[in-house]
């Protein structure tokens, strides 16, 4: 079409016409037209057939074929070649018709100049050219979407299946009649990747990513549904996950079993270090007394590093647990200070507490928490020099009032910013050649991490490098909203009213409770989790019993008799607890039935669950 | 009165010896067993006021044995302290159902070990004043 050369095919009877066109094409400006000519059709198709046409100029009145017919049979052999008609005819309606059965033009031979002549033969090409563009075009993007090898789906606005490619026919495991016009069944969500199982007998379900897009589509707005089969990778990934949880378990194992034969030379090394020391065979002059207490002061590190190997074992197969519960922050903090006494007055450095007045408790693991303090404590004295200060503090969260920030100060060597960043990361070690002495694993503050993160609070440095360093850590407040707010529902309270159960434990013989009642109090917790609907009551959190004894809370959204019920289920577990028996813990259920307090209907439901939240604290928090 | 006698059931033998002198020098009255079946003849023999018992024993873990003191007649409530090398967070709760009276990781300290020594046979706890572990 770029050199404008054409070769016209003219199927014509009449040599004066022939002689007519020929001359009208030679004289056509900027056009170079070649004319071949046959004076019958069926010499006409012949010449068509062997190609090379680029129009055909075609009188309908021909000696072999006559009218409509001509074209016909014409377009028969030869559907995309244009045609542009020619006739003596003065007819509109063939001419129409002629239109329709795919002729480019309608030319009258008797109303037509040679102009008029070369100038329709013109446009009927270059629309023609046009027209094949358009197909080609349109051929090509039908075959991307046959072809592709994601099921394509055009799905219209009432989910009906308009359109579908043969891989979406094979994804369904259907074809195509039994899925048009059938609905698509599955939700569309917009702009985002879904999963999407297809089911279909006599194979295994197929599982694919389906993606939409929204477009226009024979004029409504249409869902174009790309689906991918991810069968093979969905189960390459779990193969993967499973092959590492494997790996973790493997690891986990091996650490265990080790720690375990690590422990036991370690405990017949304590033993006869601490007999020797304490002189039970025989005097010991005090130069070899502080070998000893060297010997001893190294078992207790590696006891540390054998207790952190299996926490950082058990962090990684998720099995490192903390056991939230109502928790005064100055018990661990103490306890922590207790155990780092010694070590920090060896170094005469001062070791001292700041804990805030009327601090709220927090809801957190007592003995993580003595973990995490003891640790940053420990690393504190290690890196600060003789005579100096570490402190440690505890107060409000300047940030998030919902949280308490416990912090543990020196006046230590500092840490740099580029190390800073990396301290809380697995096995990093700061660089230092002071007094700190051995390293140790590199794991405390990893731990430490891992331990504050499954509080839900966060823990972070601040430091200035030969000055001293900062470590802060958060726990949440305890807050009886948070516990009980979820089953303060308006479907829960409507028609029906809160009890508070209360579970008294006290030892038989009146002894305070310690760590050997630990287990049973803990199993105490779980017989109430275990008897309660989870959606409509909840257990609280452990808080502070009497002196000899520790008390339970249930709050129970309830009904008619729904009380009764629920108390003897709890009673009957009680009293069949082996561990209860064993630890020689007797428990006694009290009920307190509390109004679901009437208030003005527009009331926000927040409103009414704040007021119940203070009276359930009130009865619970009230010192026995 | 005579002194209150400890059976200590460990397969490390030099751990046995250790705890024997610290038990000794205590004034406990102190019978050792190495493996499981002898631990339950030497308990019943014995009958001591109290266990010091390890869990991975050979002949029987000490589960095993905690079982089967339970049936014995004459070994019923002897009061079992555990001393184990294997993990606290499995063991401990475990060992507390199956009535032992405190679980201790080994080391553990002597100081802790002996306050719950004094626990377990009703003795005065004397605070302790230094925790070595």
């Amino acid at each position: 079409m770029d050199n404008e050369y054409y070769t016209i095919l003219l199927i014509e009877d009449d040599p004066t016409y022939v002689e007519f066109v020929r001359g009208a094409l030679s004289e056509s400006p900027g056009m170079f037209f070649e004319l071949e000519h046959a004076d019958q059709l069926r010499s006409g198709l012949e010449r068509l057939a062997a190609g090379e046409i680029d129009l055909v100029l075609l009188d309908l009145g021909l000696p072999d074929s006559q009218g409509l017919d001509t074209l016909r049979k014409l377009r028969s052999q030869a559907a995309r070649v244009p045609v542009v008609v020619l006739t003596c005819l003065d007819d509109e309606t063939t001419a129409i018709e002629a239109s329709q059965r795919g002729a480019q033009d309608y030319l009258d031979k008797g109303h037509i100049d040679a102009n008029q002549l070369v100038r329709s033969l013109h446009y009927a090409i270059r629309q023609s050219c046009a027209n094949e563009a358009l197909r080609v075009s349109e051929a090509c993007f039908r075959d991307m979407i046959y072809n592709n090898a994601d099921g394509i789906l055009i799905v219209n606005p009432q989910g009906i299946v308009r359109h579908i490619n043969p891989a979406a026919q094979s994804l369904f495991g259907a074809r195509a009649e039994q899925l048009l016009d059938q609905p698509f069944g599955f939700p569309i969500v917009g702009n985002e990747a879904t999963e999407v199982e297809l089911v279909s007998s006599g194979r295994d379900p197929v599982t694919a990513e389906m993606r939409a897009a929204e477009m226009m589509w024979k004029g409504q707005p249409v869902h174009v549904v790309s689906l991918r089969d991810v069968t093979e990778h969905k189960r390459l990934l779990e193969e993967i996950e499973q092959h590492r949880r494997q790996e973790l378990q493997a690891k986990d194992q091996f650490i265990s079993h080790v720690s375990h034969e690590l422990r036991s030379p370690l405990a017949a090394i304590y033993e006869f270090v601490t007999i020797l020391r304490d002189g039970l065979a025989g005097e010991v002059p005090d130069q070899q007394r502080g070998h000893l207490g060297t010997i001893l002061r190294n078992v207790t590190q590696l006891k540390t590093m054998i207790d952190d190997l299996l926490d950082i074992s058990r962090a990684q197969t998720g099995k490192l647990t903390v056991k939230p519960r109502y928790l005064p922050v100055t018990e661990p903090i103490s306890e922590s200070l207790e155990s780092c006494g010694a070590a920090a007055s060896a170094k005469g450095i001062e070791l001292s507490a700041e804990i805030g007045d009327d601090l709220p408790s927090a809801y957190a693991d007592g003995q993580r928490v003595q973990q995490i303090v003891t640790n940053l404590v420990n690393n504190a004295v290690k890196f600060t020099p003789e005579k100096g200060n570490i402190t440690v503090s505890a107060g409000i969260d300047q940030n998030d009032p919902d949280f308490l920030c416990v912090s543990v100060s020196d006046t230590g060597c500092g840490i740099s910013d580029e190390d800073r960043e990396r301290i809380f990361e697995q096995m990093f070690q700061v660089q230092y050649n002071g007094d700190a002495g051995r390293k140790g694993l590199g794991l405390g503050l990893y731990i430490c991490k891992e331990l504050v993160t499954r509080h839900g609070g966060r823990i972070w440095a601040e430091s200035e490098l030969h000055h001293g360093s900062t470590f802060f850590f958060t726990l949440p407040v305890f807050s009886l909203a948070k516990s009980v707010g979820p089953i303060l529902t308006e479907d829960n309270l409507i028609g029906r009213t809160l009890a508070l159960i209360t579970v008294d434990i006290a030892s038989t013989d009146d002894r305070s409770l310690g760590k050997p009642e630990e287990a049973a109090l803990e199993e105490v917790w779980d017989i109430l989790d275990r008897c309660i609907i989870r959606a409509m009551d909840v257990v609280l959190p452990r808080m502070p019993g009497r002196k000899t004894g520790e008390t339970f809370h249930v709050v129970a959204c309830v009904d008619a008799g729904g009380t009764e019920s629920l108390v003897q289920r709890i009673r009957r577990q009680l009293a069949d607890s082996d561990a209860l028996k064993t630890a020689g813990l007797a428990a006694t259920v009290s009920v307190t039935m509390m109004d679901v307090p009437f208030l003005p209907n527009d009331a926000p439901a927040e409103e009414i669950a704040k007021d119940i939240v203070s009276k359930i604290e009130e009865l619970v928090m009230t010192p026995v | 009165m005579a002194d209150k006698k400890i059976l200590i059931v460990d397969d490390d033998v030099d751990l046995l010896r250790g705890l024997t002198i610290r038990l000794k020098a205590n004034g406990y009255e102190v019978v050792n067993a190495t493996d499981a079946i002898f631990a339950v003849s030497v308990a019943m023999e014995e009958r001591p006021d109290l266990i010091i018992l390890d869990l991975g024993l050979p002949g029987g873990d000490g589960y095993v044995i905690m079982d089967r003191l339970n049936t014995i007649a004459g070994t019923i409530g002897i009061p079992i302290i555990v001393l184990s090398a294997k993990g606290a967070s499995f063991n401990r709760e475990r060992c507390l159902k199956a009535g032992a009276q405190a679980f201790f990781e080994k080391p553990a300290d002597n100081d802790e070990l002996l306050a719950a020594i004094r626990k377990a046979l009703g003795e005065f706890a004397v605070s302790s004043t230094t925790n070595d572990i």
